[in-house]
């Protein structure tokens, strides 16, 4: 089957070497994802959180510091929202937050797994295949599904860490309190709704690919 | 169905579907699948080509069984 690589033998060999170079990356990258997981499991044994939460309260007029929150925040830092460095936080949120976290770097491992297989398939040179295409159009209604899940996880997550604070409503408190709508679109993120959605997208143009495959078999 | 009579030319002519494929332009495995009647379908363009080569009419080469 004729493809966009098999012209000339110096573009085909180029085309090869780029396609294991991103098979590589990709086998590298969901290492480091499997790995993140399970730092991000161990850490949740340990007990130690950061949470990021919307800078609701006015902790730029008063001088304010973790104690004012409570024993259980160890660290309050100051960027573009307020991350709290927590010990002990309630088993709810605990279990809310790495469900969350987990999911997260499942995004990650999803995209790696679709871009090792697609490049295995291309330096096989059979790109077109049923299974490949009803994968990736799994994954990609998974991810989509984690972008719409995760959100709302961190956002119950963080409304049940906020409500165990001290002193939340105070005027030294850097976070004030928010609803649970708020948390949650606080903590929307598009990116695996992005790529869920171009994962999609592409499965379609896969199937129209493997169709067009079907059609031209035994043409000479 | 339509069968190919590409082996009865060959040997008529004493050639090989190797020197064929070489003539035509078309792969080796494209001319077998052609020639064991496995092929769905073939170009105007192969169809021209394999009759120049072999100078014989599109009806000698595909035949009605």
């Amino acid at each position: 089957m004729k493809t966009a690589f098999s012209t000339k033998p110096s573009a085909k060999v180029a085309a090869k070497v780029g396609l294991w170079l991103l098979l590589v990356t990709a086998c590298g990258v969901a290492v480091a994802a499997i790995l993140r997981l399970v730092s991000t499991l161990g850490y949740a044994f340990t007990g130690v959180t950061t949470v990021a939460l919307p800078g609701l309260g006015y902790s730029r007029t008063y001088p304010s510091g973790p104690s004012v929150l409570g024993p259980k925040v160890q660290q309050v830092l100051h960027g573009g929202n307020i991350d709290l460095v927590l010990q002990g936080i309630p088993g709810e949120a605990l279990v809310l937050n790495t469900a969350a976290s987990v999911l997260g770097q499942l995004t990650t491992l999803l995209v790696c797994a679709a871009v090792i297989m697609l490049c295995w398939r291309l330096l096989r040179g059979v790109p077109f295949a049923s299974t490949l295409t009803r994968f990736i159009s799994i994954m990609g209604g998974v991810l989509v599904l984690i972008g719409v899940v995760v959100p709302i996880l961190q956002g119950f997550s963080k409304l049940v860490i906020v409500n165990s604070l001290d002193n939340v409503l105070t005027v030294e408190s850097p976070i004030g309190k928010g609803n649970l709508e708020y948390y949650i679109v606080f903590s929307v993120d598009l990116l695996p709704v992005v790529l869920g959605v171009a994962l999609l997208l592409l499965a379609a143009v896969f199937a129209k690919g493997a169709q067009l495959q079907r059609d031209t078999e035994g043409l000479v | 169905m339509i069968h190919c009579r590409l082996d009865e030319l060959l040997e008529q002519r004493g050639m090989t579907l190797t020197e064929l494929s070489r003539e035509v332009g078309v792969t080796l495995a494209n001319l077998s699948v052609l020639k064991n009647d496995r092929a769905r379908a073939i170009r105007f363009s192969t169809l021209a080509a394999i009759c120049r080569v072999l100078e014989c009419e599109v009806g000698d080469l595909l035949v009605i069984d």
